[in-house]
């Protein structure tokens, strides 16, 4: 029990060591926000393997699902699906998506990065935070009884919000940039 | 002709490792990937020279070259399958854009440029499609940029418009659309239909079209769902005297991602016929 549960507690304590970037009370600087966000897209990426493998026990898929959500702006957040193949569009608010991942059934889930594509410059957006948007490329492989199941490649169009939060830290209050994750458009660009 | 070089060669790679349902190699996906225009902002940086050098690198392993001109650039942000256009024409505007005396750039603060969204929404219980405009517009007072909707194509939803004028100017906006909606597909309006109360934040305040006032009332009122977002393309008129579209080419090969799938040169009338049509813009 304590095994199943330590990559759900080492992601949680890397999230939390990486959690704000930049204290400095400057606009956020473009290398730091990258750094961050790929970081964040990490996460999502060792959470959605937890929440697909059927081996995760309820709870622990619950949680990675919870996490997952902590990482959007608010779970109002939609991730938008298409595929180049059928131009059937679909759309779900992230906790829904996470629970719809959950009910694939796979035995186990490999999520292999292939490339960051685009990294955008940052823009102040008329609320006062910064957004952006990086692109990256995922090779999805769903096992069923040790075999591949399914197999697919995908592009992710990943929007990126930097929010200013007050962190407090040795008795000082110091005023960060906090990463988040805004809406997410899932292209699949290829599958078997 | 000559000049068009890069061009065929990028055609010469658009023929060379299509595969059907083959896994494709990792190398090849990063390849292809490291060269796709993948969002507006990567075309706008494009199209002004702005190339990162992953890119670069790897045009100059693909074409043998040691270096890639503007003009090179440019050649790689036309659809090159496209055939709406001729080769002189396509070469007039690169030599307008790259003169070194009044070079042309874009800018994605700056007007004259638009996003055309085909959604499918759903009014009163019946299914229609229909085109809203979209401009990125920057706050004076914080420099905050957002997009915000300037118009609307008809598409036969209203069978007649509200003539009341929609209570637009509120002191406390509570919604609005990122600067970097584009970049997930406008997911953004999905959920500002769904908060009708506050929808009209995200238009055009000085706006008086009929056709936006009516749509400010019916998403008010309930009667409005956005289904669908079916596809963008961003409309630039920022080059003088051109008029160019900018659709996404979702292909596995080195001329993908946003391109310029359209170009008419136009002027003065033209151009205006061209805004009210394509656009709904006066």
């Amino acid at each position: 029990m304590r095994l199943r549960i330590l990559p759900i507690t080492l992601i949680c304590l890397f999230s939390w060591a990486a959690a704000y970037g930049q204290c400095d009370g400057k606009p956020p600087k473009t290398e730091e926000y990258s750094k961050q966000a790929l970081q964040k897209t990490t996460y999502l990426s060792s959470y959605i393997q937890i929440i697909c493998d059927n081996k995760s026990t309820i709870i622990k898929a619950s949680n990675a699902v919870d996490l997952a959500c902590k990482l959007f702006l608010d779970e109002d957040r939609i991730v938008q699906v298409s595929s180049s193949n059928n131009k059937a569009v679909r759309e779900y608010k992230v906790r829904h998506y996470f629970e719809h991942l959950k009910l694939l059934g796979y035995t186990k889930v490999e999520i292999v990065w292939v490339e960051v594509g685009y990294v955008s410059q940052l823009r102040k957006g008329v609320d006062g935070n910064f957004y952006g948007v990086i692109t990256i490329k995922q090779k999805f492989t769903g096992y069923k009884d040790d075999l591949p199941a399914y197999q697919d490649i995908t592009e992710k169009h990943i929007e990126v919000v930097l929010k200013q939060v007050e962190v407090a830290q040795a008795g000082n209050s110091l005023r960060c940039w906090d990463v988040l994750l805004g809406d997410i458009n899932v292209e699949e660009t290829w599958q078997n | 002709m000559a000049k068009l070089n890069f061009a065929y060669a990028i055609i010469f790679y658009l023929l060379f490792p299509a595969f059907l349902n083959a896994q494709p190699s990792d190398d090849w996906i990063k390849e292809n990937f490291v060269v796709e225009v993948h969002t507006v902002d990567d075309f706008i940086e494009r199209f002004n020279g702005d190339v990162d050098q992953r890119v670069r690198d790897q045009w100059f392993k693909l074409f043998d070259k040691k270096d890639i001109s503007r003009k090179d650039i440019l050649y790689s942000l036309f659809n090159l399958r496209s055939a709406d256009w001729s080769e002189a024409q396509v070469e007039t505007f690169i030599n307008q854009a790259i003169d070194r005396e009044c070079p042309a750039f874009l800018d994605f603060e700056g007007d004259e440029w638009y996003a055309k969204v085909n959604c499918k929404v759903q009014f009163q219980g019946k299914n229609y499609l229909t085109d809203l405009v979209l401009k990125v517009r920057k706050d004076p007072a914080s420099g905050g940029l957002e997009w915000v909707i300037v118009s609307m194509l008809h598409s036969g939803v209203f069978a007649e418009l509200c003539q009341e004028p929609f209570p637009y100017a509120k002191a406390n906006r509570k919604l609005f659309l990122s600067p970097m909606s584009h970049g997930a597909n406008f997911s953004s309006l999905k959920r500002a239909f769904e908060d009708e109360k506050n929808f009209s934040d995200c238009m055009e305040l000085k706006s008086r079209n009929p056709l936006l006032n009516t749509l400010a009332w019916e998403v008010y009122l309930g009667n409005m769902t956005l289904m669908r977002i079916n596809s963008i393309e961003f409309h630039f008129f920022q080059v003088p005297g051109w008029v160019f579209v900018v659709k996404q080419v979702p292909r596995e090969d080195f001329n993908t991602g946003w391109l310029i799938s359209e170009l008419y040169p136009a002027v003065g009338p033209e151009l205006a016929k061209y805004k009210l049509i394509s656009l709904n813009i006066k």
